[in-house]
């Protein structure tokens, strides 16, 4: 109830000041400005991050977007939308911003949607007659669980949740505008760092909590007015760039102080030098030279290029990996988004080590391949999940230790098996397009190399499991508990021993073994990707309906894999049948009844 | 004889029993894994991972499996008779053998774990101290006998015994010392208390009505009907004990007061824990702990000593391991008094998880690298 | 001889158990021990229903206190709206959004309520075209609403829409043929009423007047009914200042101060000067688990043991929301706790004050004047 009170307020109160008494932005923010706005720190979802890298989720989450096409036909990038929000109010609320996957969910709050797409963009000026509606609902459905939410029930409840972001931001600044009420909420984010040390408060304030605070100190009222200075002067560029410098190097000093912020010019080399687009078009470089390779199969120097360009990909991502280490203070992989990074260039590395010996240009090929999905991957989940893909992690996770070594291990487990299961494939399809005949030593020399992945994912596999057993014993007081994670971690471990011994035994050989590494493949997404679905247990992180699509299309590629090499196999054997017959009949030339019989 | 015997052991020992047992306890984790989102982990962990032998119902249709325990009872001779004592011995398969045994090793740590440990919690504001630990899902009747100045002795009837009470069961208890049988009848997991006179079941106006148990078994709350006999008079009592009941039944039998209360098992420590201070710390701005550690005074054998237990960093001594689990009430406001708990494990196999990660991981890397090795050798040659 | 006849007695009483209880297994029990940190009350005879907290009997001593929320016919009693039901029509329970909501002529497909809103609500126009695309029919133009009827309505004359057609329902998407809606709507910025009714166009039709009649008796719940009693937003310049967390308005007692909102809580108060005593108000709906254990839940947090029904029963009353609050007071832990509690079918409302003992004796009065200014509704 309270958060309808308040969702009312603040949308009653932005409504009388959009009626065109507010000056419009007259020109585009200066680079200078923007450089500025970008580099301030924030602290927001628990960890202070430059102002840029919150603009980008949230324009992500509100928009779906990375920028935005203006009413006026700029290109607004996030920080420029940031500015616009906060500075002037009145002009973002005429921008088409809100994304609607499905229209019915404006419809239910009352609006006409006959003009619009089935899935379109909303500016705040068009969505305003439905507020109380939208609350209203919004409030109805929070009530009811995120998995029996309808889907017109989850698009209100997302649409709500964007127009508060929106309406917080746009009057975060309310407290230092002239005539504006007084906000009751406080703000999305908090920018001014306290005057303390760390440790006595760690949370920074928002302009409304420094504006209400009890006793503020000269150097607080000093940030204040300038504050009011930005809103006053944001129609004058040079003085409000001015104005922002000095802002900028206030809080800065303070966060100094604090010792927080060092890491901010870090974070915003790494979003700004796109490390990981850089890496993902080399490998989609790589790709379109492997294809060349393959139809000119003896050029050693379109080989060397392709090592080069696969190489090239591997290291900037290895880079990208270690920047992000270095901010966040972390071991490679503590979240899911990190994980694909990681598998990615995990399997990167195994690949291009294979090549180096076989040089038989397969696992370049492969790596490749790796590369464009895994970037692929990870873009379209960040896309999906539109979280900063630096959160805070919950207490059981604060353990470099553990992360370092449990985590770690069982990822490249994840990387080692995925690639066996790429290779496998590649067996499997080749076999079907008739290798064996053009040169049958191909053909054993990838079973191999499927083998050796293997031997390498279950040493990571099988330890990086049971570090997870040991963790879980230190920190819940059981080595094992059956959660669906460690289920899935378990059957990863189980399905690869079970094709070592099966081999050790006869039972599988070169084509059992591709056969059983390609599925072993599906293990893995399933205890990747696939438990995290179900929606149970301690280590589930969260729904991405994205990922079902992707996890299923996956699944079925591999058993299409599978099926095929099956094909493959039987004309093998119908093949090798009319030799044996032959063989006989040559050995036995007068016995030619008894032959056929055979 | 000897050629059967030879025969036998051959099939224990065979790496093809290996397979078709890895094969068999990958599919139950499959399915316990399934099955995790409709059941509860406590019913799953029971039929799958508990068992010796099970029926699965896909769909209409059912199958029997071999449930978990046989499966890796199985595994644990085939690993000791094929993968170690018949195993060629050599330089080639001494990275298999240690691995091997740092599998027995995990093995067996894991049916020490299940046959003979007890798990729990203390659960305790700032200021209180407790020397013993509940179970999260078992149940006792405990009747307390007044020994005078603040001393009681516990006479317990433990959850196996009430078990047999389930559905129309019905279990005579004759405690040792005591003037009185108890008579236990329609023992229920999940239950709620209802006014109510004309049912047959019902004790003094109130009935105790089945509830469907909830998928997270410590949820449930459990009832019982008791019947007290008088040893000497073969007077019978009714009574009902309810497991959330905020006081025990007292009846006075042989002149003297009983206490009678349903519980959830209680097990003694050897040493007692004091929470001194509970700390919770949240993400700046955000709902999200951080991190969370109980300040605790443990007092053993006459002498005291303060720790501090936190994730991920329990507290260890005389078989006993001690963990931050949780803290409550849930959505408290500042200011609110927290209250911390802990979970109890007595586990004498506690350390040979580790000590089988670390042989596991000597003889898997020892084994492979030399494959490697020959493998890179070989192959650079054909290259 | 008198041993022999106890040992026949003895065996005849055992045979007999046995055949009547079907064999129960006899199970001996080692398991003992001796503890020496129980408190244990060895002389308390409870009934059961006493010891499963399920309350006094309904013919003890609390009987009376039970408070009586069926109202008849005038209904409103935790509202500060009265109404009178028409004849024939079935009440609700009211809901977040559903201040007075019915069935009219008792039928279940036909819906009637009362919604009250802050603000305009998004003007006039928006709202009796989103009632009209409610039964798929065009948007009427400002002109043509402006020449819609009038009837009174909450102390003032409302526009009152008429309409049949197909019911599409809040979200589009049912679909009933042949219904029909009659809707009322006050819109003002200082806070908006609409009384709706829809259902298969017969009802709707035969309950045309029951409709207008009802609308007729929206009144303020006190004795003096004045055209403007109905209030929806907090005006500014009250004497007391009154205030409002959209379900709940009271009296913000003197030297209190409004404290952030926080999850959980409907109403958050620092009481008197500083920031070390607070007042907060939660809401839950439905029985919140009772009373008794609330209470308890409050005392443990002192480090207080827990209290039983019979103690209960013996608390002081206050009157809050129309019907009797427990009144809690416990002290522990250099804290002191005063707090309301009252539990209802539809939900639950707690208020709690606690903090250093002198701080809370000082604010105890005005803790008390706060709980009786607490009323339901906007």
């Amino acid at each position: 109830m309270s958060v309808l009170a308040c969702a009312l307020s603040l949308a009653i109160a932005i409504a009388p000041r959009g009626e065109g008494d507010a000056p419009s932005r007259a020109q585009p923010w200066s680079p200078r400005t923007i450089e500025l706005a970008g580099s301030l720190a924030v602290q927001e979802g628990g960890r202070v991050k430059p102002a840029s890298t919150f603009a980008r989720f949230a324009l992500l989450r509100i928009s779906g977007g990375q920028s935005l096409e203006s009413v006026r036909g700029e290109s607004l990038s996030p920080v420029e939308w940031l500015l616009d929000v906060m500075l002037y109010p009145e002009d973002a609320a005429r921008e088409k911003v809100f994304l609607v996957q499905d229209s019915d969910a404006v419809a239910a709050i009352g609006l006409d949607v006959r003009d619009k797409k089935k899935r379109d963009r909303w500016s705040y000026e068009e969505l305003q007659p439905g507020m109380p509606r939208l609350f209203t609902l919004a409030h109805d459905y929070d009530a009811i669980p995120e998995k029996e939410r309808g889907s017109v029930q989850g698009q209100v409840v997302l649409l709500a949740g964007n127009v508060m972001t929106f309406l917080r931001l746009a009057r975060e600044l309310d407290p230092v505008r002239e005539g504006a009420a007084a906000p009751i909420d406080t703000g999305v984010f908090a920018c001014i760092p306290p005057d303390v040390p760390i440790a006595r408060a760690e949370a920074w304030a928002t302009t409304t909590e420094l504006a209400t605070k009890a006793q503020r100190s000269p150097e607080d009222t000093a940030i204040l007015a300038s504050l009011a200075a930005l809103v006053s002067r944001r129609a004058d560029p040079a003085a409000f760039e001015t104005e922002l410098s000095a802002f900028s190097g206030r809080l800065a000093a303070r966060a100094h102080a604090r010792g927080e912020g060092a890491k901010i010019a870090l974070e915003r080399f790494y979003y700004a030098s796109h490390v990981i687009g850089w890496s993902l078009a080399a490998f989609l470089a790589s790709f379109l030279v492997a294809c060349v390779l393959w139809l000119r199969p003896t050029s050693r120097s379109i080989h060397a290029a392709l090592f080069a360009l696969v190489a090239a990909g591997v290291l900037l991502l290895v880079g990208a990996i270690a920047v992000r280490c270095v901010i966040r203070g972390r071991p490679p992989v503590s979240t899911l988004y990190e994980s694909v990074l990681f598998v990615t260039a995990v399997g990167g590395i195994l690949a291009l080590f294979l090549e180096s010996i076989h040089r038989n240009r397969i696992a370049v090929s492969a790596a490749s391949v790796l590369g464009v999905i895994g970037l692929f991957i990870a873009n379209g989940y960040e896309t999906l999940d539109k979280q900063d893909t630096m959160p805070s992690l919950v207490a059981v996770l604060d353990t470099n230790f553990w992360l370092a070594t449990h985590v770690t291990a069982i990822t490249i487990g994840y990387s080692a098996g995925l690639l066996a299961a790429l290779l496998a494939s590649v067996y499997l399809v080749a076999k079907l397009v008739g290798f064996r005949r053009a040169d049958p030593s191909f053909g054993r020399s990838l079973a191999r190399m499927v083998y050796g992945v293997l031997c390498f994912a279950v040493i990571f596999s099988t330890v990086g499991t049971i570090l997870g057993g040991i963790w879980a014993n230190e920190s819940w007081g059981r080595f094992w508990g059956w959660d669906p994670k460690e289920n899935g971690a378990l059957l990863i471990v189980i399905s690869q021993l079970a094709i070592l011994h099966a081999r050790m035994s006869g039972w599988l050989r070169e084509h059992g073994i591709c056969t059983a590494a390609a599925l072993g493949g599906t293990v893995i997404a399933f205890s990747w990707w696939g438990v995290n679905l179900l929606g149970v247990g301690l280590h589930s992180y969260g729904f991405t309906s994205g990922v079902h699509t992707a996890l299923w299309s996956y699944y079925w590629t591999q058993w299409s894999v599978v099926a095929l090499g099956g094909i493959a196999w039987r004309r093998a054997i119908a093949r090798r049948e009319p030799v044996a017959t032959q063989a006989a009949r040559l050995r036995q030339p007068n016995r030619t009844e008894s032959g056929q019989a055979a | 004889m000897r050629a059967s015997l030879e025969r036998a052991l051959r099939a224990l020992s065979s790496l093809r029993l290996a397979c078709v047992l890895l094969l068999f306890l990958g599919l139950l984790t499959w399915l316990g894994t399934l099955e995790q989102v409709t059941s509860g982990l406590y019913d799953v962990q029971k039929k799958y991972f508990e068992s010796f032998v099970l029926v699965h119902h896909a769909g209409p249709v059912p199958i029997p499996l071999p449930g978990a325990n046989l499966v890796l009872s199985l595994l644990f001779v085939n690993l000791l008779v094929g993968g170690m004592l018949r195993l060629r011995k050599g330089v080639a398969t001494l990275g298999v053998l240690v691995a091997h045994v740092g599998i027995a090793v995990l093995l067996v740590g894991a049916f020490v774990k299940h046959r003979f440990s007890d798990e729990g919690h203390v659960t305790l504001y700032e200021g209180q101290r407790s020397a013993t630990f509940q179970s999260y899902f078992l149940w006792e009747i405990a009747i307390l006998e007044d020994l005078g100045s603040g001393r009681v002795r516990e006479h317990l009837i433990p959850n196996g015994r009430l078990e047999e009470a389930l559905g129309s069961g019905r279990v005579r208890i004759a405690p040792s010392g005591l003037p009185f049988d108890v008579e236990v009848s329609r023992f229920l997991r999940n239950c709620a208390p209802r006014r109510e006179g004309a049912d047959a079941n019902a004790v003094d106006g109130v009935v105790l009505e089945e509830r469907p148990a909830h998928t997270e078994a410590e949820q449930n709350i459990a009832g019982v009907a008791i019947e007290i006999v008088d040893e000497k008079d073969g007077m019978r009592r009714q009574a009902l004990l309810w497991g959330a009941e905020s006081r025990p039944l007292v009846v006075t039998v042989a002149g003297k007061p009983w206490a009678i209360t349903l519980r959830h098992e209680e097990y003694p420590m050897p040493f007692s824990v004091a929470l001194d201070r509970f700390t919770k710390e949240d993400h700046p701005r955000i709902d999200m702990p951080k991190s969370f550690a109980s300040d605790v005074t443990v007092t053993e054998n006459g002498s005291s000593r303060p720790v501090r237990i936190s994730m991920n960093a329990p507290l260890r001594s005389q078989g006993f391991v001690v963990y931050q689990a949780s803290w409550g009430p849930a959505g408290a406001g500042p200011g609110t008094p927290l209250y911390s708990t802990l979970a109890v494990v007595r586990n004498p196999a506690d350390r040979l998880p580790l000590a089988g990660c670390i042989v596991i991981a000597i003889g898997l890397v020892a084994h492979f690298a030399r494959k490697l090795f020959r493998y890179v050798r070989v192959e650079g040659r054909t290259a | 001889m008198a041993r022999v006849v106890h040992l026949v007695a003895c065996a005849a009483f055992v045979a007999s158990c046995g055949s009547s209880n079907d064999g129960a297994a006899v199970r001996t029990v080692e398991r003992s021990r001796v503890v020496g940190d129980r408190a244990v009350d060895f002389h308390r005879g409870d009934s059961t229903a006493d010891r499963f907290g399920l309350g006094a009997s309904p013919h003890g001593s609390a009987a009376g206190k039970a408070p009586a929320t069926v109202p008849d016919g005038s209904s409103g009693s935790k509202s500060p709206i009265a109404w009178t039901v028409p004849a024939g029509w079935t009440e609700l329970p009211p809901t977040a959004m559903r201040t007075a909501n019915f069935h009219p002529g008792g039928d279940p497909h036909t819906d009637c309520y009362l919604t009250l809103l802050g603000g305009d609500a998004g003007g006039l126009g928006a709202n009796v075209n989103r009632w009209r695309a409610q039964l798929s029919l065009p948007a009427l133009s400002p002109s043509e609403i402006d020449a819609l009827p009038r009837s009174p309505f909450v102390g003032g004359d409302a526009v009152l829409v008429e309409a049949n057609g197909t019911w599409r329902g809040m979200n589009g998407t049912d679909s009933n043929v042949g219904w029909a809606l009659t809707g009322l709507l006050h819109v003002d910025p200082n806070g908006s009423a609409f009384l709706k009714m829809t259902g298969p166009a017969d009802v709707v039709a035969a309950q045309h007047d029951a409709f207008l009649q009802l609308a007729r008796s929206f009144r303020s719940a006190k004795a003096e009914v004045h055209g403007d009693e109905v209030r929806f937003a907090p005006a500014g310049d009250d004497h007391a200042a009154r205030s409002s967390t959209g379900e709940f308005s009271f009296e913000i007692p003197a030297g209190w101060r409004k404290a952030p909102e926080r999850p959980m809580r409907n109403a958050s108060f620092y009481a008197g000067p500083g920031e070390d005593l607070e007042c907060y108000v939660t809401v839950f709906p439905g029985e919140a688990g009772g009373i008794l254990a609330n209470v308890n839940r409050w005392r443990g947090q002192l480090g207080e043991p827990a209290i039983a029904d019979a103690d209960l029963a013996a608390l002081h009353r206050i009157p809050m929301l129309g019907r009797e609050a427990v009144l809690v007071e416990c002290t522990g832990k250099g804290s002191q706790l005063v707090g309301a509690a009252c539990a209802g079918a539809d939900r639950s409302v707690f208020v709690k004050m606690s903090g250093p003992p002198e701080r809370v004796q000082q604010q105890r009065s005005a803790f008390l004047q706060f709980c009786a200014s607490i009323r339901s509704g906007n």
